[in-house]
């Protein structure tokens, strides 16, 4: 049995234009930024503020660059 | 949920496919002309003493010898690095600046279609994401194939039966 999980189209989009430099919360099919903040559990704070108890979480580097380790 | 089948291990089975998720790229370039890059993502929660971490963004990568977290995730499941691990290495290469100390701890992995693995994980402050799933801890647990004739390119996972 195989599940296909499709990626969203403007993933690129909603994260290039967030702040970086932090962690984010999305909600949970990942098409809106419901939390920010210097911990993860500062964003999953925000995000239950928002509405949205189980967030998934994301670290934005400062820049977007070619690589996923700098 | 994926499969639930259970092979004569007590392992899960099937299979897991899921395409390459879209992140920006802040300069264009002949390679990245639409400023944006695809990589392989998958949603893992950790597990560590009954303390279930929310989902976290963590890249599919044979290129790590490890498999790391950013050091304050372990926060998200009452664990402090420095107490206690495993053991303490260095690396290089993949995190920026010299060297840096990461601490390893047992911990569960549970994946977005069901699997839960152990594995003894790294937990490093200057990781530049989230987490890295490398090839100790899951490329040991899994059969991964990448598939680029695909825009966007798609990975497929199978969970390897150990005897």
């Amino acid at each position: 049995m195989e599940q296909m999980v499709m990626a969203t189209n403007s993933f690129s989009t909603l994260l290039g234009n967030a702040a970086g430099d932090c962690w984010l919360a999305l909600n949970d099919d990942e098409t809106a930024i419901v939390g920010r903040g210097g911990t993860p559990a500062e964003a999953v704070e925000e995000a239950k503020r928002s509405g949205v108890n189980d967030p998934v979480l994301l670290w934005a580097p400062k820049k977007w660059i070619p690589s996923v380790f700098r | 949920m994926g499969t639930e089948e259970v092979d004569s291990f007590g392992f899960q089975v099937g299979k897991l496919r899921k395409s390459y998720k879209d992140f920006p790229v802040d300069k264009s370039n002949p390679i990245f002309p639409n400023r944006l890059r695809y990589e392989p993502i998958l949603q893992v929660r950790l597990l560590h003493r009954h303390t279930q971490s929310p989902r976290v963004h963590a890249f599919v990568d044979s290129g790590s010898p490890y498999t790391l977290f950013k050091y304050e995730v372990a926060a998200l499941v009452g664990l402090n690095p420095q107490k206690s691990p495993l053991f303490v290495d260095d690396i290089g290469g993949i995190i920026s600046g010299p060297r840096e100390e990461v601490y390893f701890h047992q911990v569960n992995l549970l994946f977005e279609a069901g699997w839960n693995i152990s594995v003894t994980a790294g937990f490093v402050k200057k990781l530049g994401c989230s987490g890295i799933l490398g090839r100790n801890g899951f490329f040991d647990n899994f059969r991964v194939t990448f598939d680029h004739s695909t825009i966007p390119p798609a990975f497929e996972l199978e969970r390897i039966s150990r005897a």
